[in-house]
């Protein structure tokens, strides 16, 4: 009998087998792994990609930013320096935890003032912090208290005072009044630049109802009828008939619309006001109950045609 | 003077429908110690500020839901930024003032804010401006 089936095919396998080669072991060093620039973890490390800051480093380093200066950061900057800090008390926690380790188990002393040093740091970005949520929570509350106080009152004020601001900025400074247009449509109403961007709801509605109202009076010139008149009887039915052409307000959403994305300039108001007494001449003005359809008519039109 | 209800002097003062406590063991006793997890009855429930994002089914399946789940907005440019975590402790210390307003959250003053971006955009006002170390803010 020979030997069983199993041990059989070990003796076939062993006898294929090539001879091993020893080799001395490789010892892992540090210099031998190499780390990619971008390699995530050192977010954990400061600039110079130091293991441990020295104490002169951290000395001096700076202060917590103040209130007042952080008052006159706007949202994004501030979310952003609250991760920057963020950050930064990471990478002063994972120092701070090597010097506690090392001073545990060694115990120097130098190495214990480093890591006071490195808790004053922290508590200095600790209060920065502390200060970017005092001066959004001021930033909610005045939000909050103008929401509920006096807006209602105040709303016609503020309107009349940027009119009469708008109506006086001097012609030869256009762009300066279309950007103080668009920053006014986009605080009172909501509006974006790009129009067909919004929806129609009748906060715009009535937004785009003052601005073009604000444009017509500022670019369009009325033409100046009185000097033609006579006391003629034909000079004065041609006074009446050019009255009729005088555009003197917005009639309905169409025209609104027209004169919101005309272009701020006497050329560009007066080619809008030639297409609204094209549209008069033919058409009756729409009823104010149609204008949220109309308006989205409108808005799709143009999305379209962009 | 009127003696209290028995009833407001019990602790726990609620009871589920078999007679167990609302919460805790007993009803007597020291009131003045933490009431842990592992002291209060079946129905107790103190949680620790991150479970509850959601619910388990009939099937023991756990259903998450994603409203309750914490997201963090971190923004883009945060290492490209140029913004410091601590700043030069020679910058000048400035004051804000709020003068003819009622501090820094007045009503007003967000109203004149507002006014100041519509007609200067993101330069600076001068009603804005700083003399020398103090600020309207």
């Amino acid at each position: 009998m020979g030997k069983p089936g199993t041990a059989r095919i070990l003796d076939k396998a062993l006898f294929n087998v090539k001879p091993l080669k020893l080799r001395p072991p490789i010892e892992p060093l540090a210099h031998d792994v190499q780390t990619p620039e971008n390699h995530p973890l050192w977010q954990f490390f400061g600039e110079q990609k130091s293991f441990l800051r020295t104490r002169s480093e951290l000395e001096d380093i700076g202060r917590p930013w103040t209130i007042p200066q952080l008052r006159r950061k706007e949202f994004d900057d501030l979310h952003t320096l609250w991760y920057v800090c963020l950050k930064e008390r990471n990478r002063l926690y994972r120092e701070s935890q090597l010097l506690q380790d090392y001073t545990t188990r060694v115990g120097e002393e130098s190495l214990d003032e480093r890591n006071t040093a490195v808790d004053s740091v922290d508590k200095m970005v600790k209060t920065t912090m502390s200060r970017i949520r005092h001066v959004l929570a001021e930033r909610y509350h005045s939000f909050k208290r103008t929401a509920t106080f006096e807006l209602e009152s105040s709303i016609p004020k503020l309107l009349a005072e940027f009119r009469q601001k708008y109506l006086e900025t001097d012609r030869t400074a256009d762009s300066h009044a279309e950007g103080m247009l668009e920053r006014f449509q986009f605080a009172f109403y909501g509006i974006n630049p790009r129009l067909e961007d919004n929806i129609a709801d009748a906060k715009v509605i009535e937004g785009l109802y003052s601005v073009a109202e604000l444009k017509l009076q500022k670019y369009y010139v009325i033409p100046q009828a009185s000097e033609v008149s006579e006391t003629s009887n034909a000079a004065k039915n041609e006074n009446e008939t050019q009255n009729q052409d005088i555009i003197k307000e917005v009639k309905d959403i169409r025209e609104a619309f027209l004169i919101f994305g005309a272009e701020s300039s006497d050329e560009g108001i007066l080619s809008a006001v030639e297409t609204i007494k094209e549209i008069r001449e033919s058409n009756e003005p729409l009823p104010k109950s149609s204008d949220t359809e109309v308006l989205t008519e409108l808005m799709y039109s143009t999305k379209e045609a962009v | 003077m009127r003696p209290s209800p028995i009833s407001s002097l019990l602790r726990p003062w609620k009871r589920y429908r078999d007679g167990q406590l609302f919460y805790g063991l007993s009803k007597a006793g020291n009131k003045r110690w933490a009431l842990p997890t592992k002291k209060g009855n079946k129905n107790y429930y103190k949680g620790n500020h991150s479970s509850g994002v959601g619910s388990i089914t009939r099937n023991q399946r756990f259903v998450v839901n994603w409203e309750k789940v914490r997201t963090y907005v971190v923004p883009s440019n945060v290492d490209s930024s140029v913004l410091k975590p601590l700043v030069d402790p020679t910058a000048i210390d400035v004051k804000n003032q709020f003068q003819g307003y009622d501090g820094a959250t007045d009503p007003k003053l967000y109203l004149r804010k507002v006014m100041e971006f519509i007609e200067f955009g993101e330069s600076e006002s001068p009603e804005m401006a700083r003399k020398e170390n103090v600020e309207r803010g």
